[in-house]
C-alpha cells in the first residue's frame, strides 16, 4: 500500500520535469535486435540511452513492465478533426490544411494515447482528387504547438469512387450548386488529377509565380513533398502507379485492400503502403473491395514493401495495437508488425530522424506493455518524456480495488 | 468393458462417431485442472472419459488424488492426433440475431414467430462462427419487438435448421427497452397488456373447459354410459386445448419456456424483473444487458439471474460537469459481484466479433482467466439450459470439442479442427474460404461500379 | 476658444448643466474605490475625482450617498439596431462591409442596452461570414453627434460553424483556413487601404468568433502566421488553452452565459484571467437582453472570478481589449463622462442602475419620466425602474 500511495504522489508532482528510467523484461527499440532485462533512460523528453545500465537523471522515476516499445504511429488516422474531412467547394484543394481543422483536445487523442499510439498522420478525406495537406500530430503533449511534428506533411489524392460521389452531371437539372461538376467517374477523377498537374507543371516551365494550391502541387513534382493518395481497388492503385510514372511523383498508397495484388510491383517502383483497417469480418462487405484480403499486410511485407498500418477511423479495442495484434494473426512476423507501426510508419512520414524507435537523441514515446506488445495492455505511455498514461492511476470500475 | 463390447455392433453402425479418441497435447477443460498430455475418449457423440494419456511401454504408477486418471485408448476407436494442439470446449453464443433473414418483426407483440422460419443455413454467420470455435449459438430474434417470438439452439452445421438444431424451444424473447423513436410508457404498457390478456384467455379457457366437463358429467349421468377414468384424472386444460398462437406465452409463464429479456439502460432493469417476476417466469429469465446496465448491478445480484453482457465490454460516459471520461469494465463489476455472466459477439468491431478475444479482453483487464473462460463455455451452456450436455470438457457432455493451435486466448492461435457431437466438421486444412482469405492467390471478380 | 466651446456644449444641454456626481462608493477601474467622493465633470468629459462632500444647495451636483458608481459597462460583442443588416453572405469574405453604415443610434435597443448600464458597445457583424466587416465601437447613449467612438474599431472574421455553409465556399473548416490564408496573401500583394489589407500589416486587429477548441487553436495558430492582432469572441472553452492564447497574446470576449450555461464554460473567464489573458464580456445583443452582460460576469464570478477582475472585464478591461482606453472603460480625469450609479455592486443581481450619464449629461434616472431633453422623451416602456 505504501509503495502505491508513494507511485501516486511521484505522479501528482506532475511528471516529465525529473525523467524516468523504464525497466522492462523485453526493450524493443526496433531500429536494432531486442534486449532482455534491458533499461531505457528519458530525460527532458529525450530518450538518453539505452541498455542494461541505463538509468534516468537523479530521482528519475522507476517504470517497470513486461516489454517496451516506440510509442506507436498510425499513418493514416481521422483522430481529431472537426466536422467535415472535406472542403466540398472545389474538387482540387492543394492548399487546404488539416491541422486547421484540428481538435487538439479531440476524445480520440485521448483514447489513443491510451491505447500506445503517440503520434498520427491525419490527412483530408477521400471526397476530393487531391484533398489538401496532411499533418503529423502527437496524441498528448505539454502544449498543443509542442505537440504538431508536421504542420503540413504529405499531400492527399484520392482514387476510385469517393471523389465522384454526390457529384452530379450538368445535363441533369439546372446547375445551383457547386455539386454540378466533374468528376462523375473514375475516369474523370483521373482526368481532374491529371490535369492539377500538367497544369502546374506547365506553370512551373514558364516560371510563372503560382498561388498556394499550385506551390503545394509544384513542391510535390519537385519530389519536396510526399503525395498519400488512397487507392482502394487493384486498379485504382495501378492508376496512381500510372500517374506517379507520368508525372514523375514519389507517392504512397493508403486504403489499399487490394494492394496484395500487386505487391511485387509496388515493391520494384519503391511504393510504400499503409494498409488497414482490417475488415471486421471476412464475410462484412467492403465499400469497393468484394473480398477483402485478410492477409493483405502481411502478403505485402512479404514482398518487400514498406508497410505501416493503420487503425483509420477505428477507435476502442480496433485501435492499432489490435490492428497489430490481427495483422499478425493473418501472417504478418511479429517484427514486422512492430516495424509498420512504428519505425516503417516514420519512415513513410518523414519523420524517423524524431520518432519511431528506442534510440538515444530521439523523442521519448515509449509504450510499456505489461506482457508482449499487442496482446497485453499498456502500463505506461510516455509522450515526449511525460506520462501521459498511467494504467496505475485509471480507475477501475466502482467498488474494486484500484490497481 | 464387458459391458462395452456388448455395445460394439451397436456402435459399429453409428459409424466414425461412434469411439473416438482424441490425444491431445494439452486438455483446457474449463471444468478441473489442466491436462498435459491427455487423452479425450468419445462415444457415440459424448465425452466418455478424460484423463492422462499412459505412457508406452510401461504401467504407471496411480496418480495422487485429485490428478486425472490416466486413461486407455481402446484398440478399435479412432484416435485423432492433436499431440501438438490444445483441446478446449466448443464455445457457446448465448445471444444472437446473426444468420436470421432479417432479425424484427414490425408488429409489436408476436410471441408466436419462432426464428426457425428466418434461419438461413448457409449464412456466413454459421460459416464464420465453426470456424472461429463457436459450436452452439442461441439464435433469437431482435431487440425491437416487445415480444419477439421464439429463438432455437442450434450447432453452425447442417443444410437445413432442422439438421442444426440443439434444442427447439430456445426461449423467448422479450424487450422491455423500446426500439428507436419509442417511448417506454409504450413499451411497458404493451408488455403488461399482452400478460393481462393471456391471463384472462386462460381463466377464459378453464372457464370453458369446466363448463363443458359438467355438461359431459351431466350427460353421463344421463346416458349412464361413464368414459374410461383416464380423463377424469387428467388436467382440466390439455395442451391441444390452446390456441397454437397463444400457447409460447403460455408454455412461458408456466415454465416450459426461457425468457431472455433485453435491457438497453440501467433503468429498464428493475422493469425487466419485475416483469418476469409479477408473471411467474423470473426463475427462467436471462437478462440480455446494454453497456450501461452494470449501474444495475445490484438489482440482478438480488434477483439471482444470470445475464449477456454486451460485445462492448468497455462503458463509457462523460462527466457532464468536468467533461471527462469515465470508463468502467463492464465484466468486472459482474465479475466482482458474483452475478453468472456470459459474452457475445456481434459483427461492428474486429476483436468482438471472436468470443475467444472476448474473453482475451477480460484477462487483459484484470478478470481471473478462469472465469473469463467460463463466460464463453460453461456459463452460456447453462443459460441456455445445457450445462449438463454442453460448455466443459467432462465425461457425459457433448464431445463439442475445439482442437487448437494455441492456447484459447492467444489471438495468434486458430482452430484447426472441430468434432460436433464427436464427429469431425471442420479442417483448417480443408477450410477453401480461409485459404483465399489469407493467401489472396486469386483476383477477386472486380466489383461493380456504384 | 476651448471655454468658449465647452461653455456652447453646456449651453446646448440646459437641462441637465451637471457639474458633477457625489456618491458613496466610486469604482475607478484604474486605482482604487474611492469613498464618498465626487466625480467632477468638465465639457462631457471627466476633471477630476475628489473625496469630498458636494457643495451645499448647488443644483448642478447630483448626490447618491448610498450609490455605487462605475464607468460605464461595455458590451465588447452585440449587433444592437441592425441584427439582420450585419451580414453580407453572397460570399464568406466581405472585409469592406462597415458595420457603421446600419449604426441607427435612436433604435432602442441602444436605450435598453444604456438603461442597462451599457454605455458602449462593438457593433460587430455578424459570425456567419469567414471575414464579415469592420466593427464599430459606438455609444448607446449621449448626444447623436458624439455616439461614434470608433467608425472602423476592428475586423470582424469568424471560424465557426455559421461561416461555414454546404453551398458555399467554404464548406469545411480546413477550407475556411485556407480561404482565409489566400485572402490575406492577396491582400498583402494588392495592397492599398482596404481593410483586409490594413488588417494584414497589423494596422487594423482583427476579432475573431471561435466555438469549439479546433476553432481556436486554428484562430491562435493564425494570428502569429501572418503577424495579426488577434482577439477571440465566444471561445466558450478558451480557458482550457489559457497557456496557448497568453502565449500569442491573444484576448477573449467571454460570454454570453446564462443559467444552463455549461459549468465548464462559466470557469474560462477565470483560467483566461489567472493566465494573464485578457479578457471581456459581451451579450450578442439584441440577441440576449442587455441585461445578460452583469449575468455573465457574476456567473464567471460564481465560477472562481475575482469579483473587482470581473468589474474591469466589464469597464477598462474591455476597453483596452478594443483600442480604446483613451475614452472609455475608467474615472480618470480626460474620459469620456459615461458612468453609471448603482444601487450596489453591480455584480450582485439584486442592484439596480440608479441612474446614466452619457458624456456628462444625465441620460436616464431610475423612477424619473421627465423627458431627457427636448424632442427626445424617454419612452414610457422603458422607464420602467
Amino acid at each position: 500500500m505504501i509503495p502505491l500511495l508513494g507511485a501516486l504522489a511521484l505522479l501528482g508532482t506532475g511528471p516529465g520535469a525529473e525523467g524516468f528510467t523504464i525497466h522492462a523484461r523485453e526493450v524493443h527499440p526496433v531500429s536494432g535486435a531486442a534486449l532482455e532485462d534491458a533499461s531505457v533512460a528519458v530525460r527532458e523528453g529525450k530518450i538518453v540511452e539505452v541498455g542494461r545500465g541505463a538509468h534516468g537523471p537523479r530521482g528519475a522515476r522507476v517504470l517497470e513492465g513486461g516489454s517496451l516499445t516506440p510509442g506507436l504511429i498510425d499513418a493514416a488516422s481521422t483522430a481529431g478533426i472537426a466536422g467535415k474531412a472535406n472542403e466540398e467547394s472545389s474538387e482540387v484543394a492543394p492548399a487546404i490544411r488539416v491541422l486547421d481543422a484540428l481538435d487538439p483536445k479531440a476524445r480520440a487523442f485521448e483514447r489513443l494515447a491510451r491505447a500506445g499510439v503517440t503520434a498520427v498522420f491525419v490527412s483530408p478525406g477521400t471526397r476530393g482528387v487531391i484533398g489538401g495537406l496532411g499533418t503529423v500530430v502527437k496524441t498528448a503533449g505539454e502544449s498543443l504547438d509542442a505537440r504538431v511534428v508536421e504542420p503540413a506533411s504529405a499531400l492527399k489524392a484520392a482514387m476510385g469512387d469517393d471523389p465522384s460521389r454526390g457529384n452530379i452531371p450538368v445535363r441533369f437539372g439546372t446547375p445551383t450548386n457547386f455539386y454540378f461538376r466533374r468528376p462523375t467517374s473514375r475516369m474523370g477523377v483521373v482526368w481532374l488529377f491529371r490535369k492539377a498537374f500538367f497544369d502546374a507543371a506547365e506553370a512551373r516551365k514558364a516560371g510563372r509565380r503560382g498561388d498556394e494550391d499550385t506551390d503545394v502541387l509544384a513542391e510535390v513534382l519537385e519530389g519536396k513533398r510526399g503525395l498519400r493518395v488512397t487507392a482502394r481497388r487493384l486498379n485504382d492503385v495501378r492508376t496512381a502507379l500510372r500517374l506517379a510514372e507520368e508525372f514523375g511523383l514519389r507517392i504512397q498508397i493508403d486504403g489499399a485492400d487490394e494492394a496484395y495484388l500487386c505487391a511485387e510491383e509496388l515493391r520494384a517502383r519503391e511504393v510504400a503502403v499503409v494498409a488497414g483497417p482490417i475488415p471486421s469480418a471476412p464475410s462484412s462487405r467492403f465499400s469497393e473491395v468484394d473480398e477483402p484480403c485478410l492477409a493483405n499486410a502481411s502478403l505485402l511485407a512479404k514482398a518487400g514493401v514498406l508497410l505501416a498500418l493503420t487503425a483509420g477511423d477505428r477507435g476502442g479495442e480496433e485501435a492499432l495495437p489490435g490492428q497489430a495484434l490481427f495483422a499478425m494473426r493473418y501472417g504478418l512476423p511479429f517484427e514486422a508488425a512492430l516495424r509498420a507501426v512504428t519505425l516503417d510508419a516514420a519512415r513513410i512520414l518523414g519523420i524517423e530522424e524524431r520518432l519511431g524507435s528506442i534510440e538515444a537523441g530521439k523523442d521519448a514515446d515509449l509504450v510499456l506493455w505489461e506482457g508482449a506488445p499487442f496482446a497485453s495492455r499498456p502500463l505506461a505511455v510516455l509522450v515526449d518524456g511525460r506520462l501521459v498514461y498511467d494504467a496505475a492511476s485509471d480507475p477501475g470500475p466502482p467498488g474494486s480495488a484500484r490497481r | 468393458m464387458i459391458g462395452l463390447l456388448l455395445l460394439l455392433p451397436w456402435l459399429a453402425a453409428a459409424g466414425a462417431a461412434g469411439k473416438v479418441a482424441v490425444r491431445a497435447g494439452r486438455i483446457v477443460p474449463v471444468v478441473g485442472p489442466e491436462i498435459r498430455d491427455g487423452v479425450i475418449l468419445i462415444e457415440d457423440g459424448r465425452i466418455a472419459a478424460v484423463g492422462r494419456a499412459k505412457p508406452e511401454g510401461k504401467e504407471p504408477a496411480e496418480g495422487k488424488p485429485g490428478e486425472p486418471p490416466f486413461v486407455d485408448v481402446p484398440w478399435d476407436a479412432t484416435v485423432i492426433d492433436a499431440a501438438e494442439q490444445t483441446v478446449f470446449p466448443g464455445m457457446v453464443e448465448a445471444h444472437s440475431s446473426r444468420g436470421l433473414d432479417r432479425p424484427n418483426e414490425n408488429v409489436p407483440v408476436t410471441p408466436f414467430v419462432t426464428v426457425l422460419d428466418a434461419i438461413d443455413p448457409v449464412s456466413f454467420y454459421f460459416e464464420d462462427a465453426l470456424r472461429d470455435g463457436i459450436t452452439t449459438i442461441l439464435v433469437l430474434p431482435g431487440n425491437n419487438c416487445v415480444i419477439g417470438g421464439q429463438g432455437r439452439v442450434l450447432k453452425p452445421y447442417g443444410r437445413t435448421v432442422e439438421a442444426m438444431t440443439v434444442k427447439p424451444e430456445g426461449g423467448m424473447k422479450i424487450s422491455v427497452s423500446p426500439k428507436s423513436g419509442f417511448t417506454r410508457l409504450s413499451q411497458m404498457a404493451e408488455l403488461r397488456k399482452a400478460f393481462a390478456e393471456l391471463r384472462e384467455y386462460r381463466e377464459r379457457l378453464v372457464e370453458r373447459k369446466r363448463d363443458e366437463r359438467e355438461e359431459e358429467k351431466a350427460k353421463e349421468r344421463k346416458e349412464g354410459t361413464p368414459k374410461a377414468p383416464a380423463a377424469a384424472g387428467g388436467d382440466l386444460v390439455q395442451e391441444d386445448d390452446v390456441d397454437a398462437r397463444k400457447r409460447p406465452l403460455v408454455d412461458l409463464v408456466e415454465g416450459r419456456m426461457p425468457a431472455f429479456v433485453w435491457c438497453e439502460r440501467a433503468m429498464d432493469v428493475a422493469h425487466a424483473i419485475e416483469v418476469a417476476r409479477g408473471n411467474g417466469f423470473l426463475a427462467r429469465t436471462t437478462l440480455v444487458l446494454g453497456p450501461e446496465c452494470w449501474k444495475a448491478a445490484d438489482e440482478i445480484k438480488a434477483s439471482a439471474r444470470p445475464v449477456v453482457l454486451d460485445a462492448t465490454l468497455l462503458h463509457v460516459e462523460e462527466d457532464p460537469l468536468t467533461g471527462e471520461e469515465k470508463r468502467t469494465n463492464v465484466p468486472r463489476v459482474f465479475h466482482e459481484k458474483g452475478i453468472p455472466f456470459a459474452l457475445q459477439t456481434e459483427t461492428s468491431a474486429l476483436g468482438s466479433r471472436y468470443l475467444w478475444y472476448q474473453a482475451a479482453a477480460c484477462v487483459r483487464n484484470g478478470i481471473p482467466r478462469e472465469a473469463a473462460l467460463r463466460a464463453i463455455t460453461l456459463t452460456p451452456a447453462e443459460i441456455l439450459g445445457l450445462g449438463s450436455r454442453l460448455g466443459s470438457i467432462e465425461p457425459g457432455k457433448d464431445a463439442n470439442l475445439l482442437l487448437l493451435t494455441g492456447d484459447p486466448l492467444d489471438a495468434q492461435t486458430w482452430v484447426d479442427r472441430v468434432l460436433l457431437e464427436g464427429e469431425l466438421v471442420y479442417e483448417r486444412a480443408k477450410d477453401e474460404r480461409l485459404r483465399r482469405l489469407l493467401e489472396g492467390t486469386e483476383k477477386p471478380k472486380e466489383g461493380k461500379e456504384k | 476658444m476651448k471655454a468658449w466651446l465647452a461653455a456652447l456644449a453646456l449651453a446646448s444641454s440646459p437641462a441637465d448643466g451637471v457639474k458633477g456626481v457625489f456618491a458613496g462608493t466610486v469604482w475607478t477601474g484604474t486605482g482604487p474605490a474611492r469613498a464618498k467622493a465626487v466625480v467632477l465633470f468638465e465639457g462631457g468629459r471627466i476633471e477630476r475625482i475628489e473625496e469630498r462632500a458636494p457643495p451645499v444647495g448647488d443644483a448642478g451636483y447630483r448626490s447618491w450617498p448610498e450609490g455605487f458608481v462605475t464607468p460605464g459597462l461595455v458590451d465588447a460583442h452585440a449587433h444592437l439596431g441592425a441584427r439582420a443588416d450585419l451580414v453580407e453572405d453572397t460570399f464568406a469574405v466581405t472585409p469592406d462591409a462597415r458595420a457603421i453604415d446600419v449604426f441607427e443610434p435612436t433604435h432602442r435597443d441602444f436605450a435598453r442596452a444604456a438603461r442597462a448600464g451599457i454605455t458602449t458597445a462593438l457593433l460587430a457583424p455578424l459570425d456567419e461570414n469567414l471575414v464579415g466587416g469592420l466593427a464599430a465601437l459606438v455609444k448607446t447613449a449621449g448626444a447623436a453627434d458624439r455616439r461614434v467612438l470608433r467608425p472602423e474599431a476592428l475586423l470582424k472574421v469568424s471560424f465557426g460553424a455559421a461561416a461555414r455553409r454546404a453551398d458555399r465556399e467554404p464548406t469545411s473548416q480546413q477550407g475556411a483556413a485556407a480561404l482565409l490564408r489566400r485572402e490575406i496573401r492577396r491582400a498583402r500583394e494588392a495592397g492599398g487601404s482596404g481593410a483586409l489589407p490594413r488588417c494584414a500589416r497589423g494596422e487594423l486587429a482583427a476579432l475573431a468568433h471561435a466555438g469549439t477548441a479546433e476553432e481556436i487553436f486554428a484562430a491562435g495558430r493564425f494570428a502569429p502566421e501572418f503577424g495579426l492582432k488577434f482577439n477571440l469572441v465566444h471561445a466558450p472553452l478558451a480557458g482550457e488553452m489559457s497557456a496557448f492564447l497568453k502565449e500569442r497574446g491573444i484576448g477573449v470576449v467571454c460570454g454570453p452565459y446564462d443559467a444552463s450555461t455549461p459549468l465548464r464554460w462559466l470557469r474560462s473567464p477565470a483560467a483566461l484571467e489567472g493566465a494573464g489573458v485578457p479578457i471581456a464580456f459581451c451579450t450578442d445583443g439584441p440577441e440576449r437582453d442587455p441585461e445578460a452582460l452583469r449575468l455573465t460576469a457574476a456567473l464567471a464570478v460564481r465560477a472562481g472570478l475575482d469579483p473587482d477582475r470581473a468589474l474591469r472585464a466589464l469597464t477598462v478591461g474591455a476597453a483596452s481589449l478594443l483600442g480604446a482606453t483613451d475614452r472609455i472603460g475608467s474615472i480618470e480625469p480626460g474620459r469620456d463622462a459615461d458612468l453609471v450609479v448603482w444601487s450596489g455592486n453591480p455584480l450582485d443581481l439584486g442592484s439596480r442602475v440608479l441612474a446614466v450619464f452619457a458624456g456628462g449629461e444625465l441620460w436616464f434616472e431610475a423612477g424619473a419620466r421627465r423627458p431627457r431633453r427636448p424632442g427626445e422623451p424617454i419612452p414610457a416602456e422603458e422607464a420602467r425602474p
